[in-house]
């Protein structure tokens, strides 16, 4: 699907990439549901809080430094703000950089929701570069600007004139989307049309799109030993340099879900490639994808000098650590892309897949191709196993666990580990995206998963003594049994 | 212009709904709201206040209608009746209470016929309406409590002269309100009282359910439940009296002097009570006589905290530390009978020192009011400086505290670098927390 960089708005996933958030079967149907583009979203009778489009747009954005974020909403949309905020500060101080990026919001109340806020509105975003001279001021709308139907982009374009930064619309209305993932690409998408300007001429770096960039010194390395150097996106950014991104060598990304619009776009845009491989988690993970940036940017010799020298660092440890990870069972909830990648390492490490649970899950890219990490791991699991597509909902995973009683569950998102661990599973969060990303850190991944299972008794005995909220009843049903029939 | 939120120190009003049914024993909600409010709210909650968790079924175990398009253009009210019913099916609770968000407000389902379809439950099913646009997280805790003691608290109860409710500390919003009630109620029961607190330790729904036996409903707080405990007294003829949250002994003994006698108890037995507390608090607080002598542990102070802690905070460092408080930042958006009512919390003091005191939400302001309270010099060519100076707030104090190059102590939500567990900064067992929380901070290096 082409990617249309001239309205402030963009389709939601639903619509550009098939997704879906409700979804029970096996890997082999779901690969095979994938290339048929059959695949159908089901609802739910029961759900959970999960997250929302500008939730995770906030969270993203906020990475870049020194802008200034104004979310158009009442109080509550705005309360995490702040945890957001000191999260990133640690980021940059890590680097040792400075970060003043803020976030306000225009707190609507009741009669901004019958007359309208555009007056605030306009009055926050004056104030706000009064006070912040941020390099550009972004506007998130929310559920309550969506439902009194706020003329934002009005009011930006207005107060755009007035100020000599840009100011930019996002739309990210939390009801809008059922895939708050949709939140990546609203954020990506007032990137691409507002920021990025076309190329000067052709630099000798790639985007690395991710999340916090916490292997960023040894990712810098392995790209000096190309010859080329990396920019990672957008963690610890500026403007200036995010303008850039259309002048790289290629795009590459540690998750396709995260950077399927922005990669994409580059590549329809301005003709820079993006690399579409299964992501860098695992061994094969990381040669396949090293390898195919090795071709696209033509330093294939380079890449496999690198590949045998880490392997004979890194192979011989591993192969011993797999021995005492044989077997152990693993059930799995993360995002679209992460789920299915995390499962090859588990299956790469001598570990049994379980289940996957998918938050959500993407049927095909912006380039119209299925997600290649499904197909990859249908192709090669040594059996077909189950497989839903849960919406983070909290009421399934537990069912979930209770029923496939594995050795370990490992979730990405916070506040999702919590409850296998309140059920008696051990558990790992794993925040960080490069927990497993090439061979060193595969290596301490299955550490991690030793020392993890080395003591239980946390999970054991909190387990043993709280109550947890879901009936009999629900443990006995299928946790599947809620949803409704496919639309 | 009129509001300028930088940093904020509440939430909403379904977050402060949501997190008030997560300190009341299982009383379960059901979010009547999109998708991400819930969890966004349980983030901001959960950090601020110290890392309090989801409990029972919080965070992404909260059930919640996750309205989508389709709703905010026909209605909710379909959803909204099927999401009870299968949280009735799945979730295992003795009082289910839908909470709302603005967007269903706004669409305008019709929330009470939807109630009407579970009115023969076996459990009850209420309904509380708690915009986020209508107030803040305190002013949720309000609307969910009058909603309670309205609909779900017994009509029919025989008032007992011996029993009080305590209202007023909003679970989250203070990090400390169990350890606080939990206090509190031990020193009223040693009273001779019976007391519901409904989130203290031990509690569970029917010290809520039979609320209405009490005489008096004690309101810990000049704003903060002042609406509910009006609820209350409509529907269950309970007056109610506002005192200040009392930390340290000074304040605790006025606290139980002031309660005994709204309630006509014999003063002798109150002045044995007090008498034994403030013994055993002294024999504790002698202690850092010793250390606060040896390397002069005085300060001068700057409180920045809600209206509860501000007031009581700035106070307890001037009466028992012999502190200097210099200025004190409330952060609530008051109007002005209740600005009226939380200055009043700042005179009177027995030290008769009092701080300059500043209403403000916005967290950029402290800076330039701990000009005002202190202009250094003003050219003289001696001064006194500001110095030894400690800061007691939030976290979003800390910039400042480190700019200043002074020591912070957290108190006031947001309280996200603090794991909070049974600590109390209320009564004398609060006081005693509180001295060894500010002296320890001053102490660390050595
Ligand atoms: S109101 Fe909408 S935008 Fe705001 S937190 Fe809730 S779902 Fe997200």
């Amino acid at each position: 699907m082409t990617i249309d960089l001239n309205s402030t708005t963009f389709g939601k996933r639903e619509e550009r990439l098939g997704s879906v958030v409700g979804y029970v079967g096996t890997i082999k149907d779901l690969a095979s549901q994938s290339r048929c583009g059959s695949l159908k979203d089901r609802g739910r009778c029961f759900s959970q809080s999960s997250s929302c489009d500008a939730g995770c747009v906030l969270g993203y954005i906020s990475h870049i430094r020194d802008i200034a974020i104004i979310n158009h909403a009442p109080s509550g949309c705005t309360a995490g703000a702040s945890s957001v905020l000191t999260n990133q500060t640690q980021l940059a101080s890590k680097r040792g950089l400075p970060y003043n990026t803020v976030i306000l919001g225009t707190d609507m109340n009741e009669s901004d929701t019958i007359f309208g806020a555009t007056g605030t509105l306009h009055d926050t975003i004056l104030e706000t570069y009064r006070r912040y001279k941020p390099e550009a001021i972004f506007v998130t709308t929310s559920c309550v600007s969506g439902i009194i139907g706020e003329d934002v982009d009005s009011v930006i374009a207005e107060t755009g004139e007035e100020l000599p930064i840009p100011v930019v619309p996002i739309h990210c209305e939390g009801f809008k989307s059922k895939v708050w993932a949709t939140g990546f690409d609203a954020a990506d998408h007032a990137i691409l049309s507002r920021i990025v300007v076309p190329p000067r001429k052709k630099g000798n770096f790639v985007n690395f799109k991710n999340f916090n960039e916490s292997a960023r010194d040894d990712i810098v390395e392995m790209f000096r030993a190309l010859g080329v150097d990396v920019f990672m996106i957008y963690s610890n950014t500026t403007l200036e340099e995010l303008s850039h991104v259309s002048e790289a060598l290629a795009t590459i990304a540690i998750c396709g879900t995260l950077a399927s619009y922005l990669g994409n776009g580059l590549e329809q845009r301005y003709g820079v490639p993006y690399i579409k491989t299964i992501n860098p988690l695992g061994v094969t993970g990381f040669e396949t994808w090293f390898r195919d940036i090795g071709r696209v940017i033509g330093k294939e010799a380079e890449v496999e000098a690198y590949i045998e020298r880490e392997r004979a660092l890194y192979l011989p440890k591993l192969e011993e650590v797999k021995k005492r990870l044989r077997g152990l069972r693993v059930v799995l909830g993360m995002g679209s892309s992460f789920a299915f990648q995390v499962a090859r390492v588990i299956q790469e490490l001598d570990m049994e897949v379980a289940y996957i649970a998918s938050w959500h899950y993407d049927s095909r890219y912006d380039d119209g191709n299925p997600p290649p990490h499904v197909q990859y791991l249908a192709e090669h699991a040594p059996r077909d196993f189950d497989v839903s597509v849960a919406d983070q909902q909290n009421f399934e995973i537990l069912n979930i666990l209770n029923r496939y009683k594995p050795d370990l569950y490992l979730a990405r998102h916070p506040g999702t580990t919590v409850w296998a661990v309140k059920q008696g599973v051990p558990a790992i969060f794993m925040a960080d995206e490069y927990m497993s990303f090439g061979y060193k850190r595969t290596l301490s991944f299955a550490y991690t998963i030793l020392d993890r299972i080395t003591n239980r008794s946390f999970e054991k005995n909190l387990s043993s003594r709280i109550r947890l909220p879901y009936t009999d009843w629900w443990y006995r049903q299928e946790s599947a049994s809620l949803y409704e029939e496919a639309r | 212009m009129n509001k300028f939120v930088d940093r904020p120190r509440f939430s909403c009003a379904l977050g402060g709904a949501l997190f008030t049914l997560r300190a009341l024993t299982r009383a379960i909600p059901i979010i009547h709201a999109s998708a991400g409010c819930g969890y966004n709210l349980y983030t901001a909650g959960n950090a601020g206040a110290g890392y309090l968790g989801g409990g029972y079924c919080g965070g992404t175990g909260w059930s919640s209608s996750n309205v989508v398009e389709r709703e905010v253009v026909f209605g909710g009210s379909d959803r909204l009746s099927e999401q009870i019913r299968s949280t009735l099916e799945l979730i295992d609770g003795d009082l289910f209470v839908v909470v709302t968000g603005c967007m269903v407000e706004m669409i305008g389902d019709d929330i009470g016929s939807v109630l009407d379809e579970f009115a023969n439950e076996d459990v009850p099913v209420i309904a509380v309406s708690t915009p986020s646009f209508k107030g803040n997280s305190c002013d949720g805790y309000d609307m969910l409590l009058g909603g309670l003691f309205s609909d779900y608290v017994r009509r029919d109860a025989e008032k007992r002269t011996d029993t009080v409710n305590l209202l007023g500390l909003v679970p989250g919003q203070d990090a400390f309100y169990k350890g606080n009630l939990t206090e509190i109620r031990r020193l009223l029961e040693r009273l001779g009282l019976r007391v519901n607190t409904f989130f203290g330790e031990g509690e569970t729904l029917e010290n809520l359910k039979n609320a209405s036996e009490a005489s008096l409903n004690i309101v810990l707080s000049d704003v903060y439940g002042v609406g509910a405990a009006g609820v209350f007294e409509k529907t269950h003829g309970t007056p109610y009296i506002s005192l200040p949250l009392p930390v340290g002994a000074v304040q605790t003994s006025q606290f139980l002097r002031e309660a005994a006698d709204a309630l006509n108890l014999p003063r002798d037995a109150v002045e044995r009570v007090i008498k034994d507390e403030e013994a055993r608090y002294y024999d504790y607080l002698e202690r850092i006589a010793d250390i606060y002598n040896d390397v002069d542990l005085q300060r001068y102070a700057v409180v920045v905290g809600d209206l509860n802690y501000a007031p009581a905070v700035s106070r307890f460092v001037a009466d028992e530390l012999g502190w200097l408080p210099r200025l004190a930042v409330v952060t609530d958006d008051l109007d002005e009978g209740e600005i009226r009512r939380v200055e009043k919390r700042f005179t009177g003091w027995e030290s008769d020192v009092s701080p300059l005191v500043r209403f403000d939400t916005d967290t950029s302001s402290v800076r330039r009011y701990l000009q005002e309270a202190w202009r250094p010099g003003n050219n003289e060519r001696y001064y006194d400086s500001l110095s030894p100076l400690f800061l007691i707030g939030s976290v979003f104090e800390r910039d400042l505290a480190a700019s200043l190059g002074v020591p912070l102590l957290t108190v006031s939500f947001p309280v996200t670098n603090r794991i909070v567990l049974n600590q109390s900064y209320a009564g004398y067992k609060g006081g005693l927390g509180l001295t060894s929380d500010l002296l320890s901070t001053l102490i660390a290096g050595r």
